[in-house]
């Protein structure tokens, strides 16, 4: 494991696990109901929307691009389910995974084709999904199949289904990502796309499959919501676009590319639900809450990317 | 100095006259599926774009530096809340208001330029992390309801024409337009503001002070969203956070209409004005077809990606 | 293989009238020649006569225009890299094929990594390997090493070795030597002459003369996109290749330089200076002299460049100019002090690609004109005028964007602006790479009507040609410090490379006192 190579260093999880730490034992110190069975299990509830969007985050930052609609298919996803979840049962999952997948596809065929810079592209696509999420449900509403819910929240235990499909998810992609040829064309064309170009990669290819993991990982997370509120929600995922970037840089992987791998972003993902968790537990003001992730968000900047050339938009 | 000089420094580039074109046409339509065609109506459509067109004024700036700002929506919400609360509803409150409600904003943009020049972090999250840090700031402060209202007498800077021909807001617009027109085409700093933009590296290898140009640059970005924030607040009366929160992507569809470039070194104001004016009447032309407010988005997104294509494809060309 | 039935055989490769342009540019003009299995074939060329292009084109890089090409009687038109490869093509590019995140291993293997049941890359087992094939190949590095940690020769050698996995039929090199010690160097030409032996053939791209004299069994030449030069190993010699590179007599291209300048003043003495990544050197410049740096690629060149232009400053040492001190600590006060340094990459470090050409040329020349902080527009437009036609750019006319003019014009827009006040001292960096004959010439006479005002040169260059053409004195960088010291009766190929390939080389080399001017 330790070739010395970036993508296999585990030292670039230690901020996000002290982090976790940390977060752990002042909880824990300050309040009694932290270890208890049931905000465990809400703890890893939680843990599962975020951790699917982080890690498809976390892979298309390691191609050395970024997608900021995550949050946006993540609302669409939920007003899908919460539209067809009766009607469909599960086929309603099938479909909007796939939506969600043609959403990233929609993205990679303008930064492909178009040429348009990635960044601005899945600005784009995030506000046109905002649009059609809102004109097919324009607030929250609609109704989630009870069953789902059944199957994965009733049993509030900490490592039922809930976390067991997180740690599968990154343990997968851990190895996909680092140990596959697939995986390693990712990083290589995030290294350097020129170079690897000269070594056989297609960008075209990598663009296309990034961004349909993207969309899948964005609209899974999206429908575990939804299991979990039982209905959509037109803008709930908003903020979990910053929360995705913000748990990939947190968890050692480099804006630019190339590097990193996906078991610092789970921890990191974790601390985030963490945070939230304590703001709660502790009864602190919820507006505070957005000061404090901003913060660890500018922190994790500033530990992790001070003095990188980092100069385009 | 030479007058053919100017007069061809200041020359509307292509892109701005193909927007001109758009825009005529979408005023036909626009007036044709009302009825009516009048200067009255136009001005009065410009009244109410003027404050995205001042946004989308900074936001072109940032992008001729070759980066986005996404706080930019941010920094007009704070204006407005600390406008309207300082202002208190009195006119005697003006100077302090007006003095601190700039200051704010001037400091939101002194942090994002540290943060992208001294900390060189991309600008895109640098800003987006004060954003979000802004909001929680103002939501902390207000409790969620923001106190404090604009006096009636200061609403008059939009609200009120000059002679009843050209609303003091547009004026307002023109001006600032011009003042960031003159001062990167030039003015010696802002010629090599605009250098910096289009390549640092080289810049700095020049002898430009980059860096600080960088920062300059996210306060001008940041002193635009203020005063657009401070025009809305004339239009609204009150405070209300989330105000702007939707100028942000706007201003980035209005500079990318107008001409601006991802790729830095093009600075065109009047593009800007008028890829916000159109979004403005495509928005409202939205409202007048009936269709529902969430087709806004989809309209934004779609005219980033049209505008940047057809830019891309002509290039290739 | 004989003389003999090397003419017999059927060529592997037929290349006939290849053409390509970029935009309205061409670069390669209907280039014809054929590469027989087991041939060492050597291509030859100045900057910017398209041998790049070419072996681009024939690796799969990018498509060509016209023409035809034949491998093995079949039509080869690869569309990716990946396609050549299969079809037998493999290419070791000079540097830019490293990927810097990927470990010297991950980089030979990508793409045929050794893999498990479960199709996973087996790490361990591949660098293993690794280790295995560099050493029989002679190469001393360690597999774990990362692509970005690499020095330039051992990029160069990673470069070679993955092309070689590939098991080509014919193996592209393009300057497979030019970071490279005389050692080193010779590895390859043995590795190139056991390729021959099994029937695989080499087309290698040089800049140094003895070892295509030694090594090619023939060489071809280009220039301006058109071949100038075909003959086989010994029909043909040095002044052959250079005449048929270069189009015309080397006098007519290099300006006369004067007899002695030794009874010349000192003006710019650098002692001890140094940083991390030089060694405390010493050198100094009389007044209209041109100082010749030369090294291998990757010696402290660059960092030399950087320091002199105030980017990455001296930390130690003094710098006078004049017999006063001057302070180098930033590019502002470089250009203070009236240094003016021309950088190595005009496209990333010294244009502004989409501006027009009067924006990229006035900013020293408008600086000192401006009032009140405005632009003096008249001065910048007489200015562009002047310019334009003093160093000759060819443009349609001064709003043209820089980024649309050819090679040689972009970089003489670049001299136009660091030229605009009379410099104390000029900083050259690969002056004249990427430009064509005509405005190389144009160049040269340049500096040498500076000269003869007094300015005095630094001249950084890895073109041998122009260190011999245009410098009065050469010194050689290794490892970050002056490894040698070549006076003008003495310059030649062989005693450049001789300072410049470090302690490890065959024959001593003296350094000249006089030349070191220390």
């Amino acid at each position: 494991m330790f070739d010395g190579s970036l993508r296999f260093n585990l030292l670039l999880a230690l901020p996000a696990l002290i982090l976790v730490i940390l977060l752990t034992v002042v909880t824990a110190t300050l309040s009694p109901s932290f270890l208890t069975e049931a905000n465990l299990a809400n703890i890893a509830t939680r843990l599962l929307p975020l951790g699917m969007v982080a890690l498809g985050q976390a892979i298309v930052l390691f191609a050395g691009r970024i997608d900021l609609s995550v949050g946006s298919i993540m609302s669409l996803s939920t007003a899908i389910m919460a539209l067809t979840s009766t009607s469909l049962g599960w086929l309603s999952i099938t479909l909007t995974l796939a939506i969600g997948i043609a959403c990233g596809l929609f993205t990679a065929t303008g930064v492909i084709m178009l040429r348009i810079n990635p960044l601005v592209m899945s600005l784009a696509t995030a506000a046109i999904v905002k649009g059609v999420t809102l004109l097919i449900l324009p607030s929250p509403g609609g109704e989630v199949d009870y069953a789902l819910y059944e199957l994965l929240f009733e049993r509030e235990q900490l490592f039922g289904l809930p976390l067991l499909l997180s740690l599968m998810a990154y343990a997968v992609f851990a190895v996909v990502m680092g140990w596959s040829r697939f995986g390693r064309s990712v990083y290589a064309f995030g290294s350097d796309p020129r170079a690897a170009f000269a070594n056989g990669v297609s960008g075209v290819k990598v663009d296309l499959a990034i961004y349909a993991l993207s969309g899948l990982f964005s609209s899974l997370a999206g429908i575990f919501l939804s299991i979990r509120i039982l209905s959509g929600d037109p803008l709930i995922g908003e903020a979990y676009t910053l929360d995705a970037v913000s748990a990939a840089i947190l968890g050692g992987v480099a804006l630019q590319g190339g590097r990193g791998n996906v078991i610092g972003v789970f921890l990191a993902a974790l601390s985030l639900v963490l945070v939230n968790n304590t703001f709660n537990l502790l009864e602190l003001d919820t507006n505070l809450q957005a000061i404090a992730k901003g913060l660890i968000f500018v922190c994790a900047l500033v530990f992790f990317m001070r003095g990188k050339a980092g100069g385009e938009a | 100095m030479n007058v053919t000089l100017v007069l061809s420094q200041g020359r509307p580039a292509n892109a701005t006259l193909r927007a001109l074109g758009l825009l005529a046409i979408l005023l036909i339509v626009l007036f044709t599926a009302s009825g009516k065609i009048s200067g009255q109506q136009v001005m009065d459509n410009a009244r109410q774009a003027a404050p995205l067109g001042i946004i989308a004024l900074g936001q072109a700036l940032i992008l001729m530096m070759g980066r986005l700002d996404l706080s930019v929506g941010a920094a007009a919400g704070l204006a407005n809340v600390v406008l309207a609360t300082s202002f208190a509803g009195d006119m005697d409150n003006l100077v302090p208001a007006l003095a601190l409600t700039i200051g704010c904003g001037l400091l939101v943009g002194l942090v994002n330029g540290l943060l992208v020049a001294a900390l060189r972090i991309p600008a895109f999250l640098a800003t987006l992390a004060t954003s979000l840090v802004v909001t929680g700031i103002l939501l902390v402060y207000t409790g969620g309801s923001p106190r404090g209202s604009i006096p009636a007498a200061f609403r008059v800077i939009t609200e009120g024409w000059i002679a009843g021909v050209l609303p003091w807001s547009v004026l307002i617009w023109f001006i600032t337009a011009t003042v960031l027109m003159v001062f990167v085409h030039f003015t010696l700093p802002g010629r090599k503001m605009l250098l910096s933009g289009a390549n640092i590296k080289a810049a700095r290898l020049n002898g430009i002070a980059a860096d600080r140009l960088v920062i300059l640059s996210f306060m001008l970005s940041s002193l635009m969203a203020t005063l657009g924030g401070i025009l809305l607040s004339a239009i609204t009366g009150m405070a209300s956070i989330g105000i702007a929160d939707a100028y942000t992507v706007d201003s980035i569809a209005a500079a990318v209409i107008g001409g601006a470039l991802f790729a830095g070194g093009v600075f065109l104001p009047a593009g800007a004005a008028v890829g916000a004016l159109l979004l403005f009447f495509l928005q409202s032309l939205l409202y007048v077809l009936s269709l529902p407010p969430a087709a806004k988005f989809i309209l934004q997104g779609a005219i980033i990606i049209i505008a940047l294509a057809l830019a891309n494809l002509k290039k290739e060309r | 293989m004989t003389e003999c039935s090397a003419s017999h055989a059927k060529p592997l490769l037929a290349v006939t009238g290849v053409a390509k342009a970029f935009g309205r540019n061409p670069v390669l003009k209907g280039v014809s020649f054929s590469l027989l299995p087991g041939e060492v074939l050597a291509l030859v060329g100045e900057n910017g006569a398209g041998k790049s292009t070419l072996m681009n084109i024939l690796s799969g890089g990018m498509p060509y225009d016209a023409g035809t090409i034949l491998l093995d009687g079949n039509e080869y038109r690869p569309a990716t890299p990946s396609e050549a490869i299969r079809r037998g093509v493999a290419i070791a590019h000079q540097e830019t094929a490293i990927m810097p995140d990927l470990t010297v291993a991950e980089n030979i293997f990508f793409g045929r990594e050794p893999r498990n049941a479960l199709r996973l890359i087996r790490q361990k087992q591949m660098h293993l390997d690794c280790r295995r094939l560099l050493a029989d190949l002679g190469f001393a590095i360690d597999p774990y090493r990362m692509g970005n940690d690499l020095s330039a020769a051992e990029r160069q050698m990673v470069e070679i070795t993955r092309a070689i996995l590939h098991e080509p039929r014919i193996l592209v090199l393009d300057e497979p030597t030019a970071s490279l010690s005389s050692q080193a160097a010779q590895t390859v030409l043995d590795l190139m002459a056991r390729l021959k032996a099994r029937g695989t053939s080499t087309i290698f791209i040089s800049h140094r003369m003895s070892e295509i004299i030694d090594a090619a069994d023939r060489a071809v030449v280009l220039k301006d996109g058109e071949l100038t030069l075909e003959a086989r190993r010994g029909e043909f010699d040095r002044d052959d290749l250079i005449q048929a590179m270069v189009g015309r007599k080397l006098s007519n291209i290099f300006p006369g330089r004067p007899v002695s300048l030794a009874s010349r003043p000192m003006v710019f003495k650098v002692r001890d200076a140094g940083n991390s990544a030089l060694a405390p050197i010493s050198f100094y410049l009389r007044r209209g002299e041109v100082l010749g740096i030369a090294g291998l690629e990757g010696q402290g060149q660059k960092a030399l460049a950087r320091a002199l232009c105030g980017a990455s400053p001296f930390t130690t040492g003094t710098v006078a100019l004049h017999g006063k001190p001057a302070k180098l600590n930033s590019p502002a006060a470089a250009i203070a002090a009236g240094i003016a340094s021309i950088p190595d990459d005009r496209k990333h470090d010294g244009l502004a690609l989409n501006l027009p050409i009067r924006m990229n040329m006035s900013l020293f020349a408008i600086s000192e004109k401006s009032r009140f902080g405005l632009l003096p527009l008249n001065a910048e437009k007489q200015f562009g005028e002047f310019a334009r036609q003093r160093f000759a750019i060819r443009s349609t006319d001064l709003e043209q964007p820089v980024g649309q003019l050819s090679g040689g014009n972009q970089q003489k827009v670049v001299f136009a602006r660091w030229l605009a006040r009379v410099p104390e001292v000029l900083v050259l960096y690969e002056p004249t790479k990427g430009v064509d004959i005509e405005s190389k010439s144009e160049i040269y006479h340049l500096i040498g009507e500076l000269t003869a005002q007094g300015v005095p040169v630094i001249l950084i260059s890895s073109d041998l040609l122009e260190l011999i053409g245009m410098s009065d004195r050469i010194l050689t960088l290794y490892e970050g410090r002056i490894s040698g010291a070549i006076a003008r009766r003495d310059f030649s190929e062989e005693a450049i490379m001789a300072h410049a390939a470090g302690p490890a080389t065959k024959a001593p080399a003296t350094i000249d006192r006089e030349a070191a001017c220390v």
